[in-house]
C-alpha cells in the first residue's frame, strides 16, 4: 500500500492522516494548531494540502491517509491560501518583526531583557526565540501586510500566579484548551464568545486561580505565540544554556531542560524526549528558580564553638566531626538520610554509617508508608515489579486508592487522562474529602476513614468468591492459591462491606469493572491514615488483586518524595543493605526509635522542622537550607539536585540521570562529596573514588547488575506472602484520629516547605486550602 | 404497549369517525395560533370568541391549528357552520368578531372584506382559498396539515394519514426501507443536498451499536421559519420521519436540536413525543410487536436538546457537540457523522423538513414522488417569503418552479410599485440574484450555478430602496458575527471584508477595494473549516457579479444609487411643495431646519445627520422632502 507525495511514492499504514505519513517521511507541512501529543483538531488551515480528485485543498492533519493518493504539498496555490491565511493571522498580531526583512538580525532591538508590559513588536515578546509563526511566515514566503493593523484591545491577565496571559497575541489554535482539558483532565480555560470576538479565556473572566487551574504549565507550553508565558522567566530575555535533567520534588521525576544564565537556574521546561513526554507539574515548571536561587541558602560549613555556630572551611568542620565522633560508640549513633538524595549519596551514607562508624542505626526521614511494602514491591523473591507510565496508559481499568493525584504526583493524571481517552474505567478510593478525582471517576468508593482495607478485603473476597478469574494463570503464579481461597473464604465479610458505609449500588458498580478487568492497575497512594501499620496488608491486597485480574506488575506507588525508593533501594532502611537483601548483623534502630533517643549522635540529611532535636549530644545537619539553627552542632552546606550529578529512582523504577545545571551557592558540597570526603578524613580506605562512575560500579557490583539496570523488571514467580502477611485482625476498622480531613501534603524539598521560599506557591496553596475546603 | 392492545386499525378508525364528526359540528372555529398567527393577535381574537360565547350563550367550538402559511393575512379564523360553506377569513381583530359571528351564526350571512375564501370546493360563487393566488401554484406534501389540523391531537394527525408511513414501513426490511427513500431521490433539505438514502445507507453499514436519529431544527437564518412553522403545525409529521429513520438506520434513540427560540415549537414536539408514546408509536414495542422491526428500534427514544442560539450549530458537527455538551464547533469531517456522531457513535442528521417528507414516502411510494419536481431535485421546496413582497409567508412548491413565479404569481410581486431589484435565497450565506435571473428554476444545481444556493429555504426578496453593498454587508455581518472563531480564514477573513465593506458604504472605498475583495473572497471560501465560512462570501460575490455598478457608484462616483447609505445622501426641501407645516423641525434631532410656520423651510446640510425624521414626518401628498444625492446638493 503506497501514497504519492509530491512526486514520490511513499509506503502508508492504515489509519494514519496525510500529515502523519508526512511528518514520518520528513516532509514539511506548515501547521500552527497541531501538537504531536493531542489529537488532530483542523482548525488553522495551514496544513491543508492537494489531493488528486479532492473536492478543493484538504486539511493534512485530519485527512486520513488512502492507497493510491497523489498528494501535493508545496504548489503555488496551496502557498498562496496559506499565505492569504498567515496574512489574516498576522493582521491582528504584532506582526513588524515578522515581515521585516532584519528579523533577528534587528540592530535597533536586538535581544536584551523585556522592559515592556505589552508586546509591541517579536523583540519584546517572551516567545521570541521560539515563534512558530516567525517559521511559518517565512515559509509560505510572506513579505508584506495589506491590511491595518488590527490591534484588539483586551487587557492582558496578569492577576495569577506562575502564569500571565495577553489574549491580543493568541491566534486561538486551541492547543492550551485541548491541553488543559484532554491530557491534563482540568478544563480550566476554554474558547469564549464568538465571530471576531472570539477569545481564549476562562469561564467569565475570572483568574486561573478561581477557575480550577493547577498551573501545571503545559499551556504555557504548547502556546506557539508569546500569549501564554511564564511570568517569572518573561523578563529574562535570552536564556543561555539548557541541560537535560530531573526535578525531584516528587516520585514522578519528570525530566526537565533546566535552563541556566549567570551560574543559576533560571527556567524548568518539561523535556519532550523524557519518560513525561513534555508535561510537568506547578512545582517543577515554576517553583524551581525560586527555590534554589534563594538567598538563604547555606554556603559555608558551620560548627558550633563556644556555644555559637560559626563559619569554617570544609578541613575544619572535617576535622571537627572526625573528633568529636569518635567520642561515640558505633551503636550510639544514628543516621537519617533525606528521600531527595541521589542514589551515590544514599548509598555512600549508609556505607558511611555502616562500614565507617559502624552504626547498624540508619534510616529515612521519610513519612511514606509505601517504606513499608517497599519490601513486598522490590524484593526479587516476593515482588511483582512495578508498574510504569506506559502500564497506567495502556490499561483497562484503574484502581486509585487513597490519592489525590493532583496533588501527589500530578503526571500521573496525564497517564490516566491518556488511558481515559482510550476508553479506560477508573475507580478511586479514598475516604480523604476534596479529592480532585472524585468528580473524574467512573466509581467513587468513598469509605469510612479507616475502612480502605476492611473494603479493599471485601472487594478481594467477592472476586475470589466470583471465580472469574483464570484459575490457571493465577495458580501459576501463587504457589498456594488454595490457600489463598481458604483464607479468604474464612475471613468474615459480612461486615467488611458495611464497615465502609458505602453505598451497596456503588461497590457491585466497581465489583463489575473489576470483575471484567483484563487489563487492571492499582496506583497505590500514600495516605499514611489508612495504611500506616498494615502497609504489608495493603500490599498484598493489592498484589491479589492484581493477580486476580492476570495483571502482575501493574502496582504504581504513588511517591511524593522524591528519591525515596532509589534511597530505599541503595539500603537506607534499618536491617536492609543495599538491593534490600537483610543486612548482616540484623537490623537496627528505625527512624522513630532513633528520635525516641535510642541514639546519642545524630546524622541528619533533612530537617525535622516540628521535632524537639535539643537531647542529642551531638547533631550533624547536612542541607541546602538552615534549620535546627539552635541545636545544630554541624551544619554542612549541600547541594541542591539542580546543581549536582548523579543518578535516581523514579517511582516506576526508572533510572534518571541528575545532570548540574547551576552554581552551588559558596561552599556547598554534593552530598555523595561530602560523605567521601568525610569517609577519607575518617581514615578509611573505601572511599577513594575518582568520581560518580566508581560509585555506581560499586553498588552496581553490590547489587548484582550494571548501574541502570538494577531494576530492570522481569517476570516473576508470585510468591505465598498471603499467609504471612495477611492477618485476620488487619481488616477490622482502624480507628482515625484526622476524621474527614482534606489531605493537603506541605510540599517540602528537604524539610524546607516550597510556600516559603515561592511566594507565588504560597498564593497557591492558600487557595488550594480554600478551593478543597482544608 | 402489547400486540394484544395495539390496533392501528382500531386508532385509525376511532381517529376517522371524531374527525368526521367534528367536522359535521355546528359551530367550530379554527384558529391559527402558530407563532405568526399569536403574534398578529390570535389570542386576542380567541378570547373575543370566548367573551362572544358567554355574552350570547351560544355553543361554539374553538380548535387551535397551525398557520397555512398565508402570515400576511393573520389573524385566519375558518369557521365551519351549518348553512354557509365552509368560509376562511384573514386579517381579523378582535373588534371584528361579535358582528361577524352574528352574521354567520343568525344571519347566515358569511360576505366580508375579511373573507379569503373557501376551504375546500369553490361554492356559491365564492372562490376556494385553494385558488387564491398565494396558494394556487404550491404543491404541499409536507405541509398539508398545517393549519388544518390540531397539532396537540395525535388523531387529527392519524385521520389524516399519519403513522400510515411508520405502518408501512415497518411491514419492511429496514435495508427496502433505505432502497425505498434512494429510489425517491430525496436530497437533503437543510440545505447541501445529499441523498437522504445514502446518508442512511453510510449510517446503517457503519459499525457500533447505540445509534442516533438526529432532527436539525436549529433554524438560525435571518427571516427564515419553515422549520417552526412545520413543527408547529404538524409535530407528529417530523416525529413520524425520526422514527422511520430510526427503524432504516437501527438507531435506539434520538435528538431533535431545537433552537430554543421557539418555545412553542418546542412545547407542541414534546407534547408529540408523549402522546406518541402513549399510544404506541414511540418508546418500547413500537405499534405492538406483530410487525417484524428490529429489537433496537422497540426502544426508539426522542429528545429534545434546546439551542442556545448559535447559528453556526446548525452546521451538523457543531450541532453534535453541542448535544454533547461542548462549545458549538465544528470540526473537520471525515469522520462523518455516520461513522462518528453524537458520543463516537454513528449517526444520522436529517434536516426538520427531510424527516417530513419522509412518512408521505412510505406511504405514497417513491415512484409517486419522483414524479414531483425535477429529476435530480424530485419533491418540494418549503420556502419563507420574506422582504419587500405583498404575500410574506411560508409556501411549498415543486423544485423546478421559477423565482418568477414564486415572487410575482404566490408572492404576489413587489408592493408600493417599486421596481424588483433583487432576491436572496438560501439564508445569510447565499447569493442575491437579479431580475435577470428571474427565470431559474429553483433546485440544488441552478442556484449554484448562479452563484447562490438552495439553503434551507429563506427567500428575501429586495426592490430597488435597497442598497446592495450594504445588503452584502449586512449578511456578512451576521456571518461574522456568528462564526464560532475557530478557523482563521472565516474569523478574520470575514472581519477583513466586512471592515472593507463598511469603508465602501462610509464613503472610504478605494480601487484596491474590490480587488482585495476579489481575492479574500475565494481564500475564506476555498480554506475555512465548515459551511459557515465557506459560503460567507456568497452574498458578496453574488452583488459584485450582478450588481458592480453599484459598489463602483460609491467607490467612483461617492453616491449610492439605492438613496440608502448616509453617507452619500442629502435631503433637501422641495420649496414649491412644502406648505410650512413646521412637522419636520419639531422632529428633527439636530435642530438642522428653519422656517416660520407657514414658510418654506430650509435644511441646514452642515447641521443634518441624514437621519431621514424629516422625510418620515413630511405630511404633504407628494412629499417634500426628498431623498438626493449628495453630491447633487453639494454642488
Amino acid at each position: 500500500m503506497s501514497v504519492t507525495i509530491n512526486g514520490i511514492q511513499y509506503e502508508m499504514k492504515k489509519g494514519e492522516s496525510i500529515l502523519e505519513i508526512a511528518k514520518r517521511e520528513n516532509i514539511y507541512i506548515p501547521t500552527l494548531c497541531t501538537h504531536h501529543e493531542l489529537p488532530a483538531f483542523g482548525a488553522c488551515r495551514m496544513c491543508l494540502v492537494e489531493v488528486e480528485g479532492g473536492r478543493g485543498p484538504l486539511p493534512a492533519c485530519t485527512t486520513p491517509i488512502q492507497e493510491g493518493m497523489v498528494i501535493r504539498t508545496k504548489t503555488e496555490e496551496l502557498q498562496v491560501l496559506r499565505r492569504g491565511i498567515m496574512e489574516l493571522i498576522l493582521s491582528e498580531h504584532t506582526s513588524a518583526c515578522i515581515v521585516c526583512k532584519d528579523k533577528g538580525e534587528c540592530k535597533e532591538f536586538k535581544g536584551g531583557p523585556i522592559k515592556t508590559g505589552r508586546v509591541t513588536g517579536c523583540r519584546f515578546c517572551p516567545e521570541d526565540q521560539n515563534c512558530e509563526l516567525i517559521k511559518i511566515a517565512d515559509y509560505v514566503g510572506l513579505e508584506e501586510i495589506r491590511f491595518p493593523f488590527t490591534y484588539k484591545e483586551i487587557p492582558s491577565r496578569r492577576d495569577d500566579p506562575f502564569i500571565e496571559r495577553d489574549p491580543n497575541l493568541c491566534i486561538l489554535c486551541g492547543r492550551c484548551v485541548r491541553v488543559c482539558s484532554q491530557l491534563r483532565g482540568r478544563e480550566a480555560i476554554s474558547f469564549l464568545y464568538r465571530g471576531h470576538r472570539a477569545e481564549v479565556g476562562t469561564s467569565f473572566g475570572k483568574p486561573l486561580m478561581d477557575v480550577g487551574c493547577m498551573f501545571c504549565g503545559a499551556c504555557v507550553d504548547v502556546c506557539p505565540t508569546g500569549s501564554l508565558s511564564s511570568r517569572s522567566t518573561k523578563w529574562h530575555g535570552e536564556v543561555g544554556e539548557s541541560t537535560e535533567s530531573v526535578c525531584l520534588l516528587c516520585g514522578a521525576q519528570c525530566q526537565f531542560g533546566f535552563e541556566s544564565k549567570w551560574d543559576k537556574i533560571m527556567a524548568a521546561v518539561p523535556w519532550e524526549q523524557g519518560r513525561n513526554r513534555g508535561q510537568g507539574c506547578v512545582r517543577g515548571r515554576f517553583c524551581l528558580p525560586p527555590l534554589m536561587n534563594g538567598s538563604q541558602r547555606l554556603k559555608y560549613p558551620l560548627i558550633r564553638k563556644e556555644g555559637e555556630l560559626v563559619p569554617v572551611d570544609w578541613d575544619e568542620a572535617l576535622g571537627f566531626i572526625k573528633e568529636r565522633l569518635a567520642t561515640f560508640k558505633p551503636g550510639e549513633l544514628g543516621f537519617l538520610a533525606s528521600p531527595y538524595l541521589s542514589n551515590e549519596s544514599a548509598f555512600l551514607f549508609q556505607k558511611l554509617a555502616r562500614q565507617v562508624l559502624g552504626s547498624p542505626n540508619i534510616d529515612t526521614v521519610s513519612k511514606d508508608p509505601a517504606r513499608g511494602y517497599v519490601g513486598a514491591l522490590l524484593d526479587p523473591e516476593l515482588g511483582a515489579g512495578l508498574g510504569s507510565l506506559e502500564n497506567i496508559e495502556n490499561a483497562e481499568i484503574i484502581l486509585i486508592v487513597g490519592s489525590d493525584l493532583y496533588l501527589d504526583a500530578p503526571l500521573l493524571t496525564v497517564s490516566v487522562n491518556r488511558a481515559k481517552s482510550k476508553g479506560a474505567k477508573t475507580i478511586l478510593l479514598d475516604s480523604s474529602p476534596g479529592n480532585q478525582l472524585a468528580g473524574k471517576v467512573d466509581v467513587f468508593l468513598k469509605p469510612e476513614k479507616g475502612a480502605e482495607l476492611p473494603l479493599m478485603a471485601y472487594l478481594t473476597k467477592r472476586l475470589v468468591k466470583g471465580q472469574l478469574y483464570n484459575r490457571n494463570f493465577v495458580g501459576n503464579r501463587c504457589r498456594n492459591l488454595d490457600e489463598l481461597e481458604d483464607f479468604l473464604e474464612e475471613l468474615d465479610t459480612s461486615t467488611l462491606a458495611e464497615l465502609s458505609h458505602v453505598p451497596r449500588a456503588r461497590i457491585e458498580d466497581a465489583l463489575r469493572l473489576l470483575h471484567q478487568a483484563k487489563n487492571l492497575v492499582i496506583i497505590a497512594g500514600d495516605d499514611q491514615r489508612a495504611f500506616t501499620g498494615v502497609e504489608k496488608e495493603a500490599a498484598a491486597l493489592f498484589h491479589t488483586l492484581l493477580l486476580l485480574a492476570g495483571s502482575p506488575g501493574g502496582l504504581v506507588p504513588v511517591l511524593s518524595e522524591g528519591n525515596a525508593l532509589g534511597v530505599w533501594l541503595m539500603g537506607v532502611l534499618p536491617g536492609h543493605g543495599p538491593g534490600l537483601r537483610p543486612f548482616p548483623g540484623g537490623g537496627g534502630l528505625g527512624r522513630e526509635e532513633m528520635l525516641a533517643g535510642g541514639v546519642k549522635g545524630l546524622y541528619l540529611c533533612e530537617p525535622l522542622p516540628d521535632k524537639d532535636l535539643s537531647g542529642f549530644d551531638f547533631l550533624i545537619l547536612q542541607a541546602p537550607y538552615p534549620h535546627h539553627m539552635d541545636v545544630a552542632d554541624v551544619v554542612l552546606p549541600s547541594a541542591t539536585f539542580t546543581e549536582e550529578a548523579g543518578s535516581t529512582l523514579s517511582l516506576e523504577g526508572f533510572v534518571h540521570q541528575l545532570r548540574p545545571s547551576a552554581k552551588v551557592p559558596g561552599m556547598a558540597r554534593a552530598d555523595w562529596e561530602i560523605f567521601m570526603s568525610l569517609g577519607k578524613e575518617l581514615g578509611k580506605l573505601g572511599f577513594d573514588y575518582q568520581g560518580l562512575l566508581d560509585i555506581q560500579k560499586e553498588f552496581g557490583f553490590t547489587l548484582g547488575v550494571k548501574p541502570g539496570e538494577f531494576l530492570k523488571k522481569e517476570k516473576r514467580e508470585w510468591h505465598n506472602f498471603m499467609t504471612t502477611w495477611l492477618k485476620p485482625e488487619a481488616f477490622s476498622r482502624r480507628n482515625c484520629q484526622d476524621e474527614g480531613e482534606v489531605r493537603l501534603p506541605d510540599f517540602c524539598y528537604r524539610g524546607t516547605p516550597l510556600a516559603e521560599k515561592v511566594p507565588d506557591f504560597k498564593i497557591l496553596l492558600d487557595e488550594l486550602k480554600r478551593r478543597l475546603g482544608a | 404497549m402489547s400486540k394484544e392492545q395495539f390496533s392501528f386499525h382500531k386508532l385509525l378508525e376511532e381517529a376517522r369517525r371524531n374527525w368526521v364528526e367534528l367536522h359535521e359540528k355546528d359551530g367550530v372555529l379554527y384558529i391559527g395560533t402558530a407563532s405568526c398567527g399569536k403574534a398578529a393577535g390570535a389570542s386576542k381574537v380567541i378570547e373575543a370568541v370566548e367573551k362572544y360565547k358567554v355574552e350570547t350563550g351560544r355553543d361554539l367550538q374553538v380548535v387551535e391549528v397551525g398557520c397555512i402559511g398565508m402570515c400576511g393575512f393573520e389573524p385566519m379564523v375558518y369557521v365551519q357552520a351549518h348553512g354557509i360553506p365552509p368560509v376562511v377569513y384573514g386579517g381579523l381583530a378582535p373588534r371584528d368578531i361579535p358582528a361577524l359571528l352574528d352574521d354567520i351564526l343568525v344571519r347566515k350571512q358569511y360576505e366580508s372584506e375579511h373573507l379569503l375564501g373557501v376551504l375546500g370546493e369553490e361554492a356559491r360563487e365564492i372562490p376556494a382559498l385553494s385558488d387564491h393566488p398565494m396558494m394556487t401554484t404550491q404543491e404541499r406534501i409536507i405541509l398539508p396539515n398545517c393549519g388544518i389540523i390540531d397539532p396537540t391531537s395525535i388523531e387529527h394527525y392519524i385521520a389524516n394519514g399519519g403513522y400510515e408511513g411508520l405502518r408501512k414501513a415497518l411491514q419492511m426490511d429496514p435495508l427496502e426501507v433505505i432502497e425505498e427513500v434512494k429510489k425517491s431521490g430525496l436530497r437533503g433539505r437543510g440545505g447541501a443536498g445529499f441523498p437522504t438514502g445514502l446518508k442512511w445507507q453510510f449510517t446503517r453499514q457503519a459499525e457500533g451499536e447505540g445509534k442516533y436519529v438526529i432532527c436539525n431544527a436549529d433554524e438560525g437564518d435571518p427571516g427564515a421559519f419553515m422549520d417552526r412553522s412545520t413543527l408547529e403545525g404538524d409535530p407528529h409529521k417530523v416525529l413520524e420521519g425520526m422514527i422511520i429513520a430510526a427503524y432504516a438506520i437501527g438507531a435506539t434513540s434520538g435528538y431533535i436540536y431545537l433552537r430554543a427560540e421557539y418555545p412553542l415549537a418546542i412545547k407542541r414536539f414534546r407534547e408529540a413525543t408523549r402522546k406518541a408514546e402513549e399510544a404506541g408509536f414511540l418508546g418500547e414495542s413500537i405499534m405492538g410487536s406483530n410487525f417484524h422491526f428490529q429489537v433496537s428500534v422497540k426502544e426508539f427514544r426522542v429528545l429534545v436538546k434546546e439551542g442556545a442560539g448559535a447559528f453556526v450549530c446548525g452546521e451538523e458537527t457543531a450541532l453534535i457537540a453541542s448535544i454533547m455538551g461542548k462549545r458549538g464547533m465544528p470540526r473537520p469531517k471525515p469522520p462523518y457523522p455516520a461513522q462518528s456522531g453524537v458520543h463516537g457513535k454513528p449517526t444520522v442528521i436529517n434536516n426538520v423538513k427531510t424527516l417530513a417528507t419522509i412518512p408521505v414516502i412510505m406511504s405514497r411510494g417513491s415512484s409517486w414522488f419522483s414524479t414531483i419536481g425535477t429529476k435530480k431535485s424530485p419533491g418540494t421546496a418549503v420556502f419563507a417569503l420574506t422582504g419587500k413582497i405583498a404575500n410574506s409567508g411560508l409556501i411549498e412548491v415543486p423544485m423546478g418552479t421559477t423565482l418568477r413565479k414564486i415572487i410575482y404569481e404566490i408572492g404576489g410581486g413587489i408592493p408600493d410599485r417599486k421596481k424588483f431589484k433583487a432576491v436572496q435565497t438560501g439564508g445569510p450565506s447565499g447569493g442575491c440574484l437579479p431580475a435577470s435571473q428571474l427565470d431559474l428554476p429553483v433546485n440544488y444545481e441552478e442556484l449554484a450555478k448562479a452563484g447562490s444556493i438552495m439553503g434551507s429555504g429563506g427567500m428575501v426578496v429586495m426592490d430597488e430602496d435597497s442598497c446592495m453593498v450594504d445588503i452584502a454587508r449586512y449578511f456578512l455581518s451576521f456571518t461574522q458575527e456568528e462564526s464560532c472563531g475557530k478557523c482563521p480564514p472565516c474569523r478574520i477573513g470575514t472581519k477583513r471584508m466586512l471592515d472593507i465593506l463598511t469603508g465602501i458604504k462610509n464613503g472610504e472605498g478605494t480601487e484596491d477595494d474590490l480587488a482585495m475583495l476579489e481575492e479574500l473572497a475565494p481564500l475564506i471560501k476555498n480554506a475555512s473549516l465548515c459551511g459557515l465560512g465557506q459560503t460567507a462570501p456568497n452574498p458578496v460575490l453574488t452583488t459584485l457579479q450582478y450588481f458592480r455598478h453599484e459598489y463602483e457608484a460609491h467607490i467612483h462616483q461617492k453616491r449610492c444609487p439605492a438613496h440608502s447609505c448616509r453617507a452619500f445622501i442629502s435631503y433637501r426641501i422641495d420649496s414649491d411643495a412644502c406648505i410650512g407645516c413646521g412637522l419636520c423641525k419639531k422632529h428633527c434631532p439636530v435642530n438642522a431646519i428653519s422656517g416660520r410656520k407657514g414658510t418654506t423651510h430650509v435644511i441646514d446640510q452642515e447641521a443634518c445627520v441624514r437621519c431621514g425624521m424629516c422625510l418620515s414626518y413630511c405630511p404633504v401628498k407628494g412629499k417634500a422632502v426628498e431623498k438626493v444625492d449628495r453630491k447633487e446638493v453639494e454642488a
